[in-house]
């Protein structure tokens, strides 16, 4: 019960009004997953799925697509009818995906949760709530069944305390300080303030973000499963280091853990997933993906953000069948394959970031040009005069806007962290391959910069999966 | 039970360590020796050449404005009085900056004000929070920071974020390996004045310099409020009346896309007089053509720093002659 109030207070002090939705979705699905696990004829408990399905789907659309409907409607038919004044509702995608899955799972024999104030909880639970892990009833109601999550556990508390202080870390001291490279340039590319960026400053943009949503999404995770287990309870892991995947297939096994796996369970595979053939799959596979970009945002970049990964992994699969058919399979890896299937995911995915992260086709189009080299490549004289031979391919100049903060100095720090973060990211074991001990040790280096950040630093950023 | 009571100690353990260790080593051990660093040079160095003359003396104080646009060498010729740039850059907040301007100040001597318009509209806020001034005095001037409340202490001793970690190292490694800024200790005249930003080496930065904006404030917002940074220049107005030192204020160089409007002007002009000092404006409103500017707004080049200087100088003489008369000789 207090557990459920605290969550409600959690999501109700962002917007008091909003809290009446999320009761009220729990609510109707906690109805619908009691008449679903009740024996009834086939057309009834058919009938009660779709209506539980198109309730939630109603919520979700009205919430977060009706204005991108809406302005496309208008542009496609001409008409002017007003976008309508909504405040998307915090977590919104998380709970109404989470609650489809029970609706899903009810329907197929698993029971239904009897008890309201247990199912409003595997809905609210406020480390969860906003930004996932999206979790399904199998694993996590029964956790409240024993009895050992209602005494306090001070080994929980030290096992969650470490993860929840280096996930802060992460997000305001690494993820919110790459923000200040990722965020000017790609506003003033968005703003039209800077049409075509450069190939230094365009770089500068997107490895900054695809650190930036990394660091940002992973402390997320952390802090969720950090808090949760303070409380006894055990979340599942959502991020895995995933740009340490050697190709996009392991990426979307590491990257948010739990959406790829409700894709892959409750719309992938129903659309049959690999067994209707190849080219069935292949669209099985593009419509998963569409729906994971739509998810994301109500945007067309979202959505062509979506069909880009969903190219990657046809691809992918692709070329494993043509290693499988002209016997290609070398037995492992090696390490150089390794190495190479490392960059070229990465790679893929610092395009997709481009696109994920751009308010428009022009503007992530004019970054994209930047990126390969199109807009030319400007740095400041002074690094010119320390390498010379760079000054054949890069035009000197004294100032380069959104460069680093324009300077020399600002350059050589960009890439000082820059270096440092993709070390993080490619070489170290991330949380939960480091005992308690190891996380204790890492907290000297890292906890004063959390304190400092936390109390005298500037306002931290929203986390970016907020809005989703 | 104990064994657990354990990691929750060490987690304890862990975390004032390392608020131990964050305290030293920034405190004692990172600084940055390029940039707040030659800012401290340059401070000891214009402190020094201060001490050396006789008053009455001219000390020239702004941000980089008064860096880059004047130039105290000029202005002494012209005046036969000897004159020092006391000028460091605009980054440090203006309570502050004051605060040390005082170290130079004797009884009978002229300050010249060529404060940027943003100094004056600083808030309390951005004072105490301002991460480069909080950085600076920990690490060069600690002894100021019996200046400061409690709170700002405790702000100043946790201004350091892993961005301060990684520039700290940064211009560490560079400084060991003998790479120097664009300025160094050779880029100042004795005076304490910035030289050697001619126009041809500005020229790399035209492209940049036509994209600023003009940085004029909005007249509204500025006449109708009083900020805290102007409370602050009206505390070392009054402060050095009481000390027998005369204020002379006067305004930025700024590009000349629009006039200054006349109630800025008009403000600030009331800002000094209410506080029984002078304020001075020549002709064009130290407004220039993009051109005369160097590498930003408020830094004229070379050419336009010599010529506005010499323009400052000879506007100033009458005022002057009028100061120094009007002083019963003690």
């Amino acid at each position: 019960m207090s557990l459920v109030a605290a969550s409600l207070f959690f999501y109700g002090w962002w917007n008091p009004s909003y809290v009446l939705l999320i009761l009220a979705s729990a609510f109707g699905n906690y109805c619908f997953g009691l008449v679903l696990s009740q024996r009834r004829t086939t057309e009834t408990r058919r009938f009660f799925f779709i209506a539980g399905i198109a309730c939630n789907l109603l919520l979700l659309g009205y919430f977060k697509y009706v204005n991108f409907f809406l302005n496309n409607v208008n542009a496609l038919a001409g008409t002017s009818f007003h976008p309508q004044a909504i405040l998307l509702p915090l977590g919104v995608s998380f709970f109404t995906f989470q609650q489809l899955a029970y609706i899903v799972d009810v329907y197929r024999g698993e029971s239904g949760e009897r008890n309201f104030l247990r199912y409003c909880l595997f809905v609210t639970f406020f480390p969860k709530l906003i930004a996932g892990p999206i979790v399904y009833q199998r694993e996590f109601l029964p956790q409240f069944s024993m009895p050992a999550i209602y005494r306090f556990n001070s080994d929980n508390l030290a096992e969650g305390l470490t993860i929840f202080l280096l996930g802060l870390f992460k997000k305001v001291v690494i993820a919110d300080m790459l923000a200040q490279f990722a965020d000017p340039v790609f506003t003033a590319v968005n703003s039209g303030v800077m049409p075509s960026p450069s190939f230094f400053v365009a770089w500068q943009g997107a490895l900054a973000f695809t650190l930036q949503i990394y660091f940002d999404f992973s402390a997320y995770s952390d802090m969720a499963i950090g808090v949760s287990r303070m409380f006894g309870i055990t979340l599942p892991v959502n991020f895995n280091s995933p740009y340490k995947a050697a190709n996009i297939r392991e990426f979307w096994s590491r990257w948010h853990i739990t959406l790829s796996r409700f894709l892959r369970d409750y719309i992938y595979i129903p659309l049959g997933g690999n067994r209707k053939g190849t080219i069935r799959q292949y669209m099985n596979l593009m419509i998963t993906m569409l729906i994971c970009g739509l998810w994301h945002g109500a945007g067309w970049t979202f959505v062509a953000w979506g069909a880009l990964h969903a190219v990657y992994l046809v691809v992918n699969h692709g070329w494993k069948k043509i290693r499988v058919a002209f016997n290609l399979r070398p037995q492992g890896v090696s390490r150089p394959g390794l190495w190479g299937g490392r960059l070229l995911t990465f790679s893929a995915v610092i395009t997709g970031w481009v696109l994920f992260r751009a308010e428009s086709f022009p503007s992530a189009v004019a970054l994209l040009k930047g990126m390969t080299g199109l807009n030319g490549a400007v740095l400041p004289s002074q690094i010119l005069n320390l390498i010379p031979p760079l000054k054949v391919l890069v035009k000197p100049a004294g100032t380069v806007p959104f460069l680093a903060g324009g300077t020399v100095m600002g350059v050589i720090q960009f890439l000082l962290i820059t270096l440092t973060c993709l070390i993080i990211v490619f070489f170290s074991k991330n949380l939960y391959e480091l005992n308690l001990r190891q996380r204790i040790y890492l907290l000297v280096p890292s906890f004063a910069f959390v304190f400092q950040a936390i109390l005298f630093g500037r306002m931290p950023s929203d986390f970016i999966y907020f809005k989703f | 039970m104990l064994r657990i009571n354990n990691h929750l100690r060490q987690i304890a353990y862990a975390c004032a360590f390392s608020i131990v260790i964050y305290l030293v080593v920034f405190s004692l051990i990172l600084k940055l020796p390029l940039t707040t660093g030659l800012t401290h040079k340059y401070y000891l160095k214009k402190l020094a050449y201060a001490a050396g003359l006789e008053s009455p003396k001219i000390v020239l104080f702004a941000g980089s404005n008064g860096l880059f646009s004047h130039r105290c060498d000029i202005m002494a010729g012209i005046l036969a009085m000897p004159c020092v740039n006391a000028s460091l850059h605009a980054g440090l907040s203006i309570d502050i900056a004051l605060m040390g301007l005082r170290n130079y100040l004797k009884k009978g001597d002229i300050v010249l004000l060529p404060l940027e318009y943003d100094q004056y509209t600083q808030s309390r806020i951005r004072m105490m929070h301002n991460v480069e001034t909080n950085n600076y005095i920990v690490t060069y001037q600690p002894e100021w920071l019996v200046w400061f409340p409690p709170e700002r202490i405790l702000r100043a001793l946790f201004s350091f974020d892993v961005e301060y970690f990684s520039s700290a190292l940064t211009e560490t490694l560079l400084s060991l390996a003998g790479v120097e800024r664009r300025y160094t200790m050779d880029t100042l005249t004795a005076n304490g004045d910035m030289k050697g930003n001619t126009s041809q080496k500005g020229i790399e930065y035209r492209e940049f310099i036509s994209g600023l904006p003009q940085p004029v404030p909005d007249e509204r917002v500025f006449t109708q409020q009083t900020f805290d940074g102007e409370r602050e220049v009206a505390k070392f107005l009054s402060w050095a009346e009481t000390e027998g030192i005369t204020v002379i204020g006067m305004l930025p160089t700024i590009f000349d896309d629009k006039p200054i409007p006349t109630a800025v002007i008009d403000k600030l002009r009331k800002l000094f007089t209410d506080n029984n000092q002078r304020f001075l404006v020549i002709p064009g409103n130290a407004q220039y053509q993009r051109n005369c500017f160097y590498d930003t707004h408020y830094h004229l080049n070379e050419e336009c720093q010599i010529r506005h200087s010499a323009s400052v100088a000879h506007h100033l003489q009458p005022l002057l002659k009028e100061i120094l008369s009007a002083r019963v000789p003690t």
